[in-house]
């Protein structure tokens, strides 16, 4: 069994991606042998009312809910994301909430992504950070995107203490001490590299408790995590909690 | 066969991973080659540095001699350094070919006597390139190669064997990709950590595969995993993985 915490659908703005719908990410993810995704609309990001994405994307992924399980995106600054967020969580059945402020224009630090942390935990919504969508090094000049800033995300984190978070596409964690609480659940997509050493480390060091499989399909080839965590040699215990454990018990509604 | 053209290990520093685990992984994966180099990653590279980085990756070649072809690092603005350093490693103790970093741009006239010099040997230049298109990672590295600058060198000369290095290195790729079209002699090493779908078959698409080299930069999984991904046929990942760089290999003339 493999949980993909980190997937897109849709369009990419500044360059053409060769798949781009749901029907394409389930023939990537059998190709692959990945049973069951989160997944975000990519161009989503973009809407002035980010709200219209998780509308599309509830109807893009209504017939594959067994495999396909969507993520909530929406922008604290923007006009009646209260009674979208309940929709999501109650409608739309969305069980996650995908945080990304350099594209809504805001910062961990503004009150108002406080207010909407705590309005998605009082709904039962995980709530996922991303550390970037892109490598900035080859940003377009018109991507607003920028890598999270860690100090910014841990301030963050230390006022929700009892709150469990999604941490997807971030490189510089969880070495680090401060981010031991709350609890943060790391996608291991960038722990991958340091000529083979990163990831066994790692999970050496650390253990398999806090690290979830995600593979940022559509966006990036997929192989080269599976390929790292395949190199490991882990027990069966922990690989399986990587693979999916980890996020089904995370996840509201998914570890039974 | 699996050639990793783009790789870098050391028996010294502890800045990066050690050579036994990184061996270890290579294995992992399948990989029965790997052209190694150690440079000096700042705008000055004395000669006692190079010398020094050499002589690391020497020691590494002793060690793993079935595995690790080197690649000797020069600055080519220490010309008759870099003119002993290319005999001492390339003509003497076999390594495979020589190592630019961005100290300089490839198209830049102190960098015409090693070409030359390797145009005879018959060896090939690795040249770090990029497009960034981030002005703080820009002015980091100045005098990045970018893919108009192996145009300009790959026209005055045609004969040398360039490489142009991971286009998975961070940058613009399809930048990359677009201009090398334009300079037909020019190989294109798969290597860095970005992994952007569809990245591969836009290279095998506009490039070709004939040239192609396989590569990680001590990004194992990502450099095999995205030519295995990659929706290519069969014959053209046996050409990336290793078919292309035996034919180079096998026009070394010492």
């Amino acid at each position: 069994m493999i949980f993909d915490a980190d997937t897109w659908i849709g369009h990419w703005p500044f360059r053409p991606l060769p798949y781009r719908t749901a029907g394409d990410l389930l023939r990537q993810m059998d190709k692959h042998g990945i049973d069951k995704a989160l997944v975000g609309s990519l161009h989503g990001l973009f809407y002035q009312d980010a709200h219209e994405a998780n509308r599309e994307l509830a109807r893009e992924t209504a017939r594959h809910r067994d495999r396909l399980v969507p993520c909530a995106i929406l922008n604290p600054k923007y006009y009646g994301w209260q009674r979208d967020l309940k929709q999501c969580r109650e409608e739309f059945g969305m069980p996650v909430l995908r945080l990304v402020p350099h594209y809504h224009n805001y910062t961990l630090k503004d009150p108002i992504a406080q207010e909407m942390v705590a309005a998605a935990h009082e709904l039962k919504i995980c709530v996922a950070l991303i550390g970037r969508i892109v490598d900035h090094r080859g940003r377009h000049f018109l991507d607003p995107g920028r890598e999270a800033d860690n100090a910014e995300v841990a301030a963050f984190l230390g006022k929700f203490p009892k709150v469990s978070f999604l941490m997807l596409n971030f490189y510089d964690a969880p070495e680090k001490r401060r981010w031991d609480r709350p609890m943060c659940f790391f996608d291991i997509v960038r722990f991958v590299g340091g000529g083979g050493t990163r990831l066994p480390s790692l999970i050496e060091k650390y253990g398999a408790d806090r690290l979830v499989f995600g593979s940022t399909l559509l966006m990036r080839y997929a192989k080269p995590t599976l390929l790292a965590l395949e190199l490991c040699r882990l027990s069966k215990r922990d690989r399986e909690r990587i693979l999916w454990r980890n996020l089904a018990h995370l996840v509201p509604g998914e570890a039974g | 066969m699996r050639i990793d053209c783009h790789n870098h290990v050391t028996t010294l520093t502890k800045r990066w991973p050690p050579l036994d685990a990184v061996v270890k992984s290579l294995r992992q994966l399948g990989i029965e080659k790997c052209c190694c180099s150690h440079p000096v990653t700042r705008m000055t590279a004395e000669p006692h540095e190079v010398r020094a980085a050499n002589d690391d990756i020497l020691a590494a070649m002793r060690r793993y001699p079935d595995l690790i072809l080197g690649q000797c690092f020069v600055n080519p603005a220490y010309g008759r350094h870099a003119q002993d350093e290319i005999t001492r490693c390339v003509v003497d103790n076999g390594m495979m070919g020589v190592k630019l970093y961005f100290q300089y741009r490839i198209d830049e006239p102190v960098q015409f006597p090693i070409i030359e010099r390797c145009i005879a040997l018959g060896v090939p230049i690795l040249m770090h390139a990029a497009h960034p298109t981030d002005p703080g990672d820009l002015a980091m590295q100045p005098r990045v190669s970018s893919g108009e600058h192996f145009v300009a060198v790959a026209r005055r000369y045609p004969e040398a064997l360039l490489i142009c290095a991971h286009i998975g290195g961070g940058g613009d790729w399809e930048w990359q990709i677009k201009a090398l079209r334009e300079a037909p002699s020019v190989y294109l090493d798969t290597s860095g950590s970005v992994i952007d779908a569809g990245m591969i078959e836009r290279c095998v698409r506009d490039l070709g595969a004939e040239r192609l080299l396989f590569g990680t930069d001590m990004n194992h999984e990502r450099g095999v995993g995205k030519i295995l991904d990659a929706e290519i046929t069969e014959r053209q990942r046996q050409m990336i993985f290793g078919e292309n760089m035996q034919k180079i290999l096998a026009r070394r003339r010492i």
